[in-house]
């Protein structure tokens, strides 16, 4: 049931794994840019301008800006390394002292991580429809997905009544110059929202969200909820194990390894009793396999560099380290597998425009 | 068999029982109107056949219901959802994902269908409901009259046997409305199903109706009768049912086909009287100059062009109904007189002052805009407060007397001190009004103002509206509501993708029209009648001729 | 909307920028290092040294504190630290390695401070350069060629806080223990005597720490700030330890009281206390606990040392970090080959019950010389010889990164520098970017000729 120009969300997923592993593990701006370009090169394949994905936008907005906030503040804050561009006076509190080019490119780096993360989780809102995504989550979080899918799905409906309010206030005469000013705003939209959101709470709940759920005795019941609760108890006391008293090392790994076995056998049998059918049935097609063939490399090559050789990844400008980043070939050919979907995407006919 | 058995049901916090030792039975496969004023425990009761009262509201119930066989209460929504589908008021807070045809299958899915059986449903939703055209659609993208019917194919997938709407076309224009009454109709009339649908425009759907409950008030028992029986007896109708009831026609026409027999007979009575223009009074202030001007204006957004090239005057006193389908650049209209858009080509002057140039808060001072929503307007903790901040908002002073006076005059003052968003419908829409006429602008630019209002709202806005415009105001109201236009219109506008087709006398216009003409109008195919008084008047006139040559 | 409020903070960033140009320009650009010196008693001190040069070496940093370091540099290998603030071995008397029996050394170690915690230096003072921001330690304490004791945990920044102003010329600026020639308060500390009766001819043991002196004297002699003495007076003695510095004068007076009827002494112990100074190794089978926090690592480094049969093996190990100059004493064989072959661990020195002091000593106390200079203690100096570089010696240091190419200089530190082996690197970069560029073009074209636009909605 192949409808649209893209790909099974699960390799999506997979890429986007991909991708944002180099962006949480290195702060080399190197490969943080190359990452950038790949996710750019997918981007522009995709091009789909569906309202949800609308809202990237504001994102990537709020994105630039955390990282032109955060370039001054670690420049100005952190006073260390060999490069001194200027000095300000120390009797300065926490501006004070030399401001250094290290500390500088800390910053622009740490900016730069950043926003690739953001841009990576833009390009996979984009390429993947979250209702379908949602739709292959397992039982158990089923319910929490669809929640979170309608909390996204709002922001675009709230975004147009935010319009209609100002421009209504406006006309009342009324002028934004505090912060309490934005109360005429906010509290229609509000409560608009929560309106809405009543309606479509009875619409669902109409419609028999929740499954259709077969009595359980309550013995079942209790079982899963001991377990849940033993399953975390457990879970818990070995990690504070693994802190307080590392020398039992064994009785840690066996509480933390109990803990979490409890948990997932909860989960599984919770999202056991959940009965759901699934409407859509992805077919994988070869472009599929390719990219997820693709994307699962990149992982392992990144996983690999980061565990074993991690000088490739590692930059930190201050002394007694360089302020130079290296560039390791073979890390940067396992972000350049992450262009492939946009060479593979097909740009068929809008089907969902 | 669907029976509810002396239920008393009365809403968390709520001292009042919304349904009190209510007891009413239907029949399979019947089509039931439930009508009554605003408040009066429709929505309680069609709540109550699935399930949603008391399971989602809480409260207190008392009494049995039976819904073919099945306990709502025992079963809950969940255990009734494959029996009885319910389509909610607001078309855009139906949907759960984004596509069409994902929507279709959510409710299955939640039933843990198998994916064959789905897919044959689907198909066959599709086409019940003729919207395969819109399967691969995103649901944000489609017209309120095509999300109805979306929603009402997500609820019939499940294939029930009993389909409840809660005032499914109150938030559509005619057009829309139309559409899904005829769904509607056609899913009773061949698949069978009952259908129970609250509905406030009797005349859209008063004929397909095989029997109507009427609920007259919180508590009061209720009437249920054939469409006749109880058209014969509720207060608020129809101008058609009116002028049937007031002048003793029988059968009591529902339809203009029906009436049409009724209508000539009478036409001979009146067609002795004379050819004067009577009805609503006439704009009789064309020597004054216009206190707003529209010239040349064009106006267009992200490459669709709303306005081209629009002419428009309005004279102090004067009454204007701008109307036309959805996306004929209306609101567009309105927002570019208030001064919140530019126009891009041409002028918008008001009371002298270029919008372009003029400051908003000049502007706002002698412009008052009632939005399509009140809820976007209303925030304060009080009603009187709601007209204090508007008075703030321009500058003035605070001014007690003249807003109670006001509220006074709406029929508002004995809720000035509640939170004007508990108000109901018709309520909150004078609350609104009240909120913009505090400032005692000039011009009052109305956008929308009867959806979801019942007859009884709306005469009183008409009456409202016409006060106004006696005292010199001049009003501009963007409205598909023909009866209200034909009652309270010195002029009506029509537009058409952003140009104007029509401007003229309303009597003139909405009588030659198809699409906008009045229920009497259409009876009568008379310019003369446009509205019951004129066909009263016009016989009193034609008695008095009569008896006078007698 | 947004826009404006970049552009606001870029305003503000470019204000405060300039700002802090204009009032930069007034001073002279100052780089700063950190100095901590552990003594062996626990004690510490720690100094700010400011300098204008890019780098000094470490040797320069210690001279440059205002700690009084005394620095043989005879031998042409650089100069080896013998003593810091009274502390160590008295040079030229004797040498700087006055503690060094074999394997067992008590010196002045060299650290570095980096990636959070405590460096071994694998270079001489003179050899290594600090730079702006570096701390360094050093630390008086038992240990070997590769380990020493380390000095306290601190930050540069508690060292070479804010508040520390930048001057132009290069000052100390003391952080906790004021120098000699800045100190405002008088000396303060403690004497006291382990017992105060004595049987005659028994003898007992007089102990003082005293803080903030440029000059402590005990009956008129000089003696180090922190020590002990042993005392066996035949008759009543009063002790007076003073301590001056030119804030004031710090007197106190213990009396021992020799009687007839007096208990036996027992000595206690006291092994945890503080006030230890180093101390000559006494007998052959006790050594005092010379520190009250030891590491455990030098403890076991202590305990696994193999027993040395005699000098020979002595002079045959090879430390990277010590050169051995010859003991002038006649002594230390023995001595050693009883101390390796009892080792004490510090566990079982501070569990054991307090034992006697040692009281007969192989040879004289020595004198202290009124010039300020302390009863000498041995030292070892932390110096490597140029080409012997041993991998074993580096302990706990930073994986090598950033240097793909091995370019860590003798110095130790990375190559801050642009080096050429960077552009293959660079090159390979910029080829990966184009290509993907490319390929975005190429999407991009092929998107546009395929589609028809969106209807809008």
């Amino acid at each position: 049931m192949q409808s649209d120009d893209t790909f099974h969300p699960v390799v999506w997923t997979t890429w986007l794994a991909a991708a944002a592993l180099p962006a949480l593990t290195t702060r080399n701006p190197l490969y943080l840019i190359l990452v950038l370009l790949a996710a750019a090169v997918d981007f522009s394949a995709l091009g789909r301008r569906s309202p949800v994905a609308r809202s990237w936008r504001a994102l990537v907005r709020l994105g630039a800006l955390v990282w032109l906030i955060t370039i001054p503040f670690t420049a100005l804050t952190a006073h260390y390394g060999t490069l001194v561009l200027f000095w300000l006076p120390a009797a300065w509190p926490v501006i004070g002292g030399p401001i250094t080019g290290e500390a500088l490119i800390y910053g622009i780096v740490s900016g730069l991580s950043l926003m690739t993360l953001l841009l990576v989780f833009a390009v996979f809102n984009v390429a993947v429809d979250q209702a379908r995504l949602l739709r292959m989550a397992p039982g158990f979080v089923y319910q929490a997905g669809i929640v979170s899918a309608i909390a996204v799905a709002f922001v675009p409906q709230m975004v147009a009544s935010w319009q209609e309010i100002r421009e209504v206030q406006q006309v009342r005469g009324h002028r934004v110059r505090s912060i309490r000013d934005l109360l005429p705003l906010i509290m229609p939209l509000l409560v608009t929202a929560l309106e809405r959101a009543m309606q479509l709470a009875e619409s669902m709940e109409a419609r028999g969200f929740g499954g259709h759920a077969s009595p359980t005795d309550a013995t079942v019941q209790a079982a899963d909820q001991l377990a849940l609760l033993g399953g975390l108890a457990a879970l818990g006391v070995g990690a504070a194990g693994s802190g307080f008293w590392p020398q039992q090392q064994l009785l840690n790994a066996l509480l933390v390894g109990a803990g979490a076995l409890a948990l997932i056998w909860s989960f599984w049998d919770q999202g056991r009793r959940v009965k759901r059918s699934r409407y859509r049935r992805w077919a994988w097609g070869r472009s599929d396999r390719v990219v997820m063939a693709a994307s699962l490399v990149a992982v392992l090559i990144w996983v690999i560099a980061w565990l074993g050789h991690g000088e490739w990844l590692f930059f930190y400008p201050y002394p007694p380290y360089s302020p130079w980043p290296a560039f390791q070939p073979v890390a940067g050919l396992a972000i350049m597998l992450l262009a492939i979907p946009g060479l593979l995407l097909r740009p068929a006919k809008e089907a969902l425009r | 068999m669907i029976r509810l058995d002396r239920v008393t049901y009365s809403y968390p916090d709520q001292p009042m029982p919304a349904l009190s030792d209510f007891s009413v039975a239907f029949e399979p496969g019947e089509l039931v109107l439930v009508v009554g004023p605003s408040g009066s425990g429709k929505s309680t009761l069609l709540r109550s056949l699935n399930g949603l009262v008391p399971h989602f509201y809480g409260g207190r119930w008392a009494g049995r219901a039976e819904v073919f066989g099945r306990d709502p209460v025992k079963l809950a929504p969940r255990g009734m959802a494959d029996l009885v589908g319910f389509v909610f008021q607001d078309p855009e807070a139906q949907f759960v994902v984004d596509t069409v045809e994902d929507e279709l299958a959510f409710a299955m899915e939640n039933f843990a269908l198998p994916e064959t059986t789905m897919r044959k449903r689907v198909e066959e939703v599709l086409d019940q409901l003729t919207i395969a055209h819109l399967r691969n659609r995103r649901i944000s993208t489609l017209s309120g009259g095509e999300k109805q019917r979306v929603a009402i194919a997500s609820v019939l997938a499940l294939q029930p046997e009993v389909l409840v709407l809660d005032e499914p076309t109150s938030q559509l224009d005619p057009q829309a409305a139309e559409e899904v009454l005829v769904a509607l109709r056609h899913l009773n009339e061949d698949l069978g199903l009952t259908i129970i649908l609250s509905e406030h425009r009797l005349e859209r759907v008063v004929q397909y109706a095989d029997r109507v409950l009427y609920l007259p008030s919180l508590g009061a028992p209720p009437v249920l009768g054939s469409a006749r029986e109880v058209a014969a007896i509720l207060p608020l109708v129809p101008p058609l049912i009116d002028l049937g009831r007031r002048l003793g026609w029988h059968p009591l026409p529902l339809t203009i086909k029906e009436g049409r027999t009724h209508a000539r007979k009478l036409a001979g009575r009146l067609a002795g009287s004379e050819n004067r223009q009577n009805g609503s009074p006439s704009p009789s202030n064309g020597g004054q100059p216009p206190i707003v001007a529209v010239r040349g204006l064009h106006f267009g957004y992200e490459g669709h062009q709303a306005l081209r090239g629009i002419n428009l005057e309005v004279r102090p006193g004067e009454f204007v109904a701008v109307m036309g389908r959805n996306g004929s650049g209306k609101s567009t209209l309105l927002r570019l007189i208030v001064g919140l858009l530019k126009p891009q080509q041409g002028q918008v002057t008001v009371g002298g002052l270029d919008t372009r140039r003029a400051d908003l808060g000049e502007l706002i001072r002698m412009v008052g805009y009632v939005p399509q929503d009140p809820g976007s307007l209303l925030f304060n903790d009080t009603l009187a407060a709601e007209l204090a901040f508007t008075r703030r908002g321009h500058g003035l002073t605070a001014d007690p007397e003249g807003s109670s006076a006001l509220l006074q005059r709406l029929g508002l003052e004995s809720v000035a001190a509640r939170d004007p968003r508990d108000l109901s419908g018709g309520e909150r829409q004078r609350a609104a009004l009240a909120a913009i006429l505090v400032a005692n602008p000039d011009v009052i630019l109305l956008d929308e103002p009867t959806r979801g209002l019942d007859y009884a709202q709306k005469h009183a806005l008409a009456e409202l509206l016409l006060g106004l415009k006696r005292e010199g105001r001049a009003i501009v109201m963007a409205t598909h509501d023909v009866e209200l236009a034909a009652s309270c219109a010195d002029r009506v506008v029509l537009l058409a993708e952003g140009q104007v087709v029509v401007d003229g006398p309303a009597r003139a216009v909405m009588s030659n029209s198809q699409v906008f003409a009045s229920q009497i109008n259409k009876l009568f195919r008379d310019p003369r009648y446009l509205v019951v008084d004129d066909v009263l008047r016009a016989l009193a006139r034609g008695t008095n001729a009569a008896r006078s040559e007698e | 909307m947004t826009m404006r409020r970049i552009a606001f903070l870029i305003g503000i960033l470019v204000i405060v920028t300039a700002l802090g140009m204009a009032s930069a320009t007034a001073q002279a650009p100052g780089n700063r290092a950190g100095l901590v010196v552990r003594y062996g008693d626990g004690s510490h001190d720690a100094r700010c040294v400011t300098f204008s040069e890019a780098s000094i070496t470490g040797e320069e940093l210690l001279r440059r504190s205002g700690l009084n370091a005394v620095i043989d540099t005879s031998s042409g290998q650089g100069g080896v630290v013998c003593s810091i603030n009274g502390s160590g071995c008295a040079f030229p008397q004797e040498s700087c390695f006055c503690q060094c029996f074999g394997a067992q050394c008590e010196y002045w170690a060299y650290y570095h401070w980096s990636n959070g915690q405590w460096e071994y230096s694998s270079v001489g003072a003179s050899l290594y350069d600090v730079a702006n921001g570096a701390l360094e330690g050093w630390s008086w304490g038992p240990g070997n060629f590769s380990t020493g004791t380390e000095p306290p945990l601190v930050s540069f920044d508690q060292v070479c806080g804010a508040t520390a102003t930048p001057t132009s010329t290069a000052t100390a600026t003391a952080i906790w223990t004021a120098p000699a020639s800045q100190q405002s308060s008088p000396p303060d500390g403690t004497f006291e005597a382990d017992q105060n009766m004595l049987n005659p001819g028994s003898c007992t043991v007089l102990r003082w720490a005293i803080f903030n002196a440029t000059q402590v004297t005990l009956n008129g002699t000089g003696v180090l700030a922190q020590d002990r003495k042993e005392v066996c007076p035949a008759t009543t003695q009063r002790y007076t330890l003073s301590a001056t510095n030119p804030a004031g004068t710090f007197t106190r007076e213990v009396a021992v009281n020799v009687t007839a009827s007096a208990a036996t002494p027992t000595v206690t112990a006291a092994m945890a206390a503080s006030t230890r100074p180093p101390q000559p190794v006494q007998s052959p089978t006790q050594r005092p606990a010379q520190d009250s926090t030891p590491q455990a690592d030098t403890t076991a480094l202590v305990a696994n040392t193999p027993a040395l049969a005699g000098t020979a093996s002595l002079l045959g190990m090879a430390p990277a970090q010590a050169t051995l100059t010859s003991q002038a004493t006649t002594n230390p064989a023995a001595a050693l080959a009883g101390a390796i072959a009892a080792p004490d661990t510090l566990a079982g020195l501070l569990a054991s019950q307090p034992t006697p002091v040692v009281i007969a000593t192989a040879e004289p106390r020595r004198q202290l010389d009124t010039g300020g200079y302390p009863t000498p203690t041995p030292i070892l100096l932390a110096q490597v010889v140029l080409g012997q570089q041993e991998e074993g010696a580096m302990s706990t240091g930073p994986r090598v990164e950033g240097s793909r190419d091995g370019a860590a200089t003798a110095a130790g530190s990375y190559d801050r520098t642009f080096r050429p082996g960077l552009l293959m690197g660079y090159a390979a970069f910029l080829i990966m970017a184009a290509i993907l560029l490319l390929a975005g073009a190429w999407a991009v074209r092929r998107r546009q000729a395929a589609s028809t636009t969106e209807p809008r909605k």
